[in-house]
């Protein structure tokens, strides 16, 4: 068995929640230090590790970075966490790289850094890092996702990953309470709300970019149906493939929600939060990473970039800190029935090429 | 002297909800067989009383009703019944009534029913009485409601109180769940919903008949704010002064929520009418009789005209359901209420 293997089936039989990676940390900073690595745990008081290889010779420094919290998925009606995402090969994959690279005596200047990030599914686990520092020096970040069979299938990789800026939209819609049999001397929310719904539905930006703007919650409850309600909460699910569209897309719905409020004599509070950024590489990253892929799996194992409206919390790297180079690939491994579901599994003989992948980046990079 | 501040006193002592109203009932029944009508107790399988006396003679078939229920408050935490809505003195009033006129021996002719039904503030008592038959015979049918001060002073009576129709509507809508990253493969039951609500506020009716319909409720939770929610309830609170502008209007708001739903894809997975209340239908022939009463009884100073109120009545079930009939004699509806004079 090989050693990403190992470290693989024993890190699935401990799936920890997002900012609860304790044993997972523990092991992984551990492993780091018997490979030679400088460790600090505990970045910014949470559960986050990173570990520094220093050359001593001039140079840049690199970083990889996995991340390692499981899901909490509702199984037989109880809470259980389960490594669904595939968070625990790409800690087994980036451990086994940072060993082998001490080992080979590969790296000939610069710094190297190793991160691991608890909860990326949380959304919380990159601002965590960052604040804690370890991304301060850093001059390039590199990361890597397993994908789905339906996107790259086993035996390729992409270069590039462009996952979607993703927030969430909340509105509070205040109207005038009054009796059902007297709606004239009341301000309906729920009327306020639809309106400013269908406001938002209106809203038109670019079409050759995708994005979307959905209402995914709507509460009002006055207590009885017999009255014309005062208040009402919406929420929406925003996604857009750059953070400037992102950025203009809130404003033009923050702009129609309060005029469609107003309209009708209501008022609303508009706020949003959760904010995942979207991809943003430099081209020498993706250069790295396409070479690193042809190296390890030929020119046919390389897959055009991807482009997914799911999210994923690294971008909040180079969103606070946009002279950092980054790059991040995804990985084919035949990985079924989808990402977070409870069910997911994939081919377990990807971890070796993911593992060489990034190998190959970073003698690239610090060689 | 009259038994009516006696009969109030005992009934208002004993307050009971609706369709509990044990004590009362069992007084009121004893009451009226000692007057000297057959009584009919646990009408429906609930606690309605009906008391008959048959004059034996032909002719019309008169019902008088009231209602015996309390309502319940919280106070200081705890659930208690009370007579906020005056049903004691609606029994008190009609149960003298009753007594005084067999000592009186004023029935020539037909029949009279005294009727005393459970739960009006749950408006399920006249619906209980109704499936028991208890109206099938009935020509003529007399309600009484005590009015607030602001409508009709004490000493004052208006001689037909017409209640508005109202309703409420639940409906469920069904989308098709979906992540929040992919809203094409799903059908979002919140758009289906404001899609219903927008074609619901676009019902037009006669603008000289007083109705409304509003959206007064809005539940979609997910559990998740980052996926297409697939279940959405909305409730709507509908009200007007006719039924047949009841009718027409709830025709067209269930329309409209199965044609808004449609337009983006998502279905209707159950409608239902929770609370349903008609409006008054009065005969005017018999509204013309109670004024006369009223004036002749208490002066043309305590006669009010027609009063009409948004609120509701379930009294208006048993007028709904009269068949119309043709003959003068044989006219139905009719609706006293005065307000309670301590004289």
């Amino acid at each position: 068995m090989s050693r990403v293997l190992d470290l693989y089936n024993y890190l699935h039989t401990i799936p920890e929640l997002g900012m609860q990676e304790r044993k997972t940390s523990a092991f992984l900073a551990d492993q780091l230090e018997n490979a030679g690595y400088i460790v600090t745990r505990n970045i910014n008081n949470a559960t986050g590790v990173m570990g520094i290889y220093d050359t001593g010779i001039t140079g840049p420094t690199l970083a990889l970075r996995a991340d390692m919290d499981a899901l909490g998925h509702m199984i037989n009606g109880s809470l259980c966490a389960r490594h669904s995402c595939g968070h625990d090969a790409h800690s087994s994959m980036v451990l086994t790289a940072a060993e082998n690279l001490m080992q080979s005596h590969a790296l000939k200047k610069g710094k190297l850094k190793i991160l691991f990030q608890p909860a990326e599914e949380l959304g919380t686990g990159a601002i965590s890092l960052l604040e804690g520092g370890a991304l301060d020096d850093v001059d390039m970040v590199l990361g890597l996702h397993l994908r789905p069979k339906s996107e790259v299938p086993l035996g390729q990789a992409t270069p590039a990953m462009y996952h979607a800026a993703s927030q969430r939209l909340k509105a509070v819609v205040h109207g005038t309470r009054a009796h059902g049999a007297r709606p004239h001397l009341g301000v309906n929310a729920i009327e306020a709300a639809s309106l400013a719904i269908m406001s938002v539905a209106t809203i038109r930006m670019d079409p050759n970019i995708s994005y979307s703007i959905k209402p995914t919650q709507f509460d009002c409850n006055s207590g009885v149906t017999n009255a014309i309600p005062d208040e009402a909460t919406i929420i929406w699910d925003v996604r857009a493939e750059q953070n400037d569209i992102m950025t203009n897309l809130l404003t033009k719905a923050k702009q129609a929600i309060e005029n469609t409020s107003l309209s009708m004599g209501a008022a609303a509070d508009v706020s949003w939060y959760n904010l995942v950024p979207a991809a943003v590489y430099t081209d020498d990253a993706i250069a790295l990473y396409t070479e690193a892929i042809e190296a390890v799996l030929g020119k046919k194992g390389i897959c055009d970039p991807g482009k997914t409206a799911g999210g994923e919390d690294f971008h909040n790297f180079i969103l606070q800190k946009p002279q950092i180079h980054a790059g991040y690939f995804g990985l084919g491994c035949d990985l079924e029935p989808g990402l977070h579901h409870p069910d997911m599994h994939f081919n377990t003989t990807a971890l070796a090429t993911g593992t060489a992948i990034l190998e190959y980046a970073a003698k690239k990079y610090l060689g | 002297m009259s038994n009516v501040l006696t009969h109030y006193n005992y009934l208002h002592a004993i307050p009971e909800p609706g369709l509990q109203e044990f004590k009362t009932a069992a007084y009121l029944a004893a009451k009226l067989e000692a007057a000297g009508y057959a009584v009919t107790r646990h009408i429906g399988g609930a606690t309605g009383i009906v008391g008959i006396y048959d004059s034996g003679l032909p002719g019309p078939v008169l019902g008088i009703r009231a209602d015996m229920d309390a309502l319940t408050h919280i106070i200081e935490g705890k659930p208690v019944q009370r007579h906020t809505c005056g049903h004691d003195a609606h029994c008190a009033m009609l149960l003298t009534a009753a007594e005084e006129i067999i000592a009186e021996n004023s029935i020539k002719k037909g029949k009279l029913k005294i009727i005393f039904q459970p739960a009006e503030e749950i408006g399920v008592g006249a619906k209980i009485m109704l499936g028991a038959g208890v109206i099938n015979d009935i020509d003529i049918l007399l309600g009484m409601h005590i009015r607030p001060i602001q409508e009709c002073r004490s000493g004052q009576i208006i001689e037909a109180m017409y209640y508005s129709s109202s309703c409420t509507i639940k409906a469920v809508i069904k989308g098709i769940p979906a992540h929040g990253a992919r809203p094409h493969l799903g059908i979002n039951a919140i758009d289906g919903a404001i899609a219903a609500i927008t074609a619901v506020n676009a019902i037009h009716m006669n603008p000289v008949v007083a109705c409304s319909a509003k959206c007064t409720r809005f539940l979609c939770d997910s559990g998740v704010t980052n996926a297409i929610p697939a279940h959405a309830a909305i409730t709507f609170d509908i009200r007007a002064q006719f039924n047949d502008t009841m009718k027409e209007l709830k025709e067209k708001v269930i329309r409209a929520i199965h044609a808004g739903a449609a337009t983006v894809g998502a279905t209707v997975e159950s409608l239902e009418t929770p609370t349903e209340l008609p409006a008054a239908e009065l005969d005017p022939e018999i509204t013309k009789i109670l004024g006369e009463i009223i004036v002749e009884s208490f002066g043309k100073e305590a006669l009010c005209p027609p009063f009409t109120t948004p609120g509701g009545e379930d009294f208006f079930w048993y007028t709904s359901k009269l068949p119309p009939l043709e003959s003068w004699i044989y006219r139905f509806g009719g609706g006293c209420r005065t307000r309670t004079s301590s004289s």
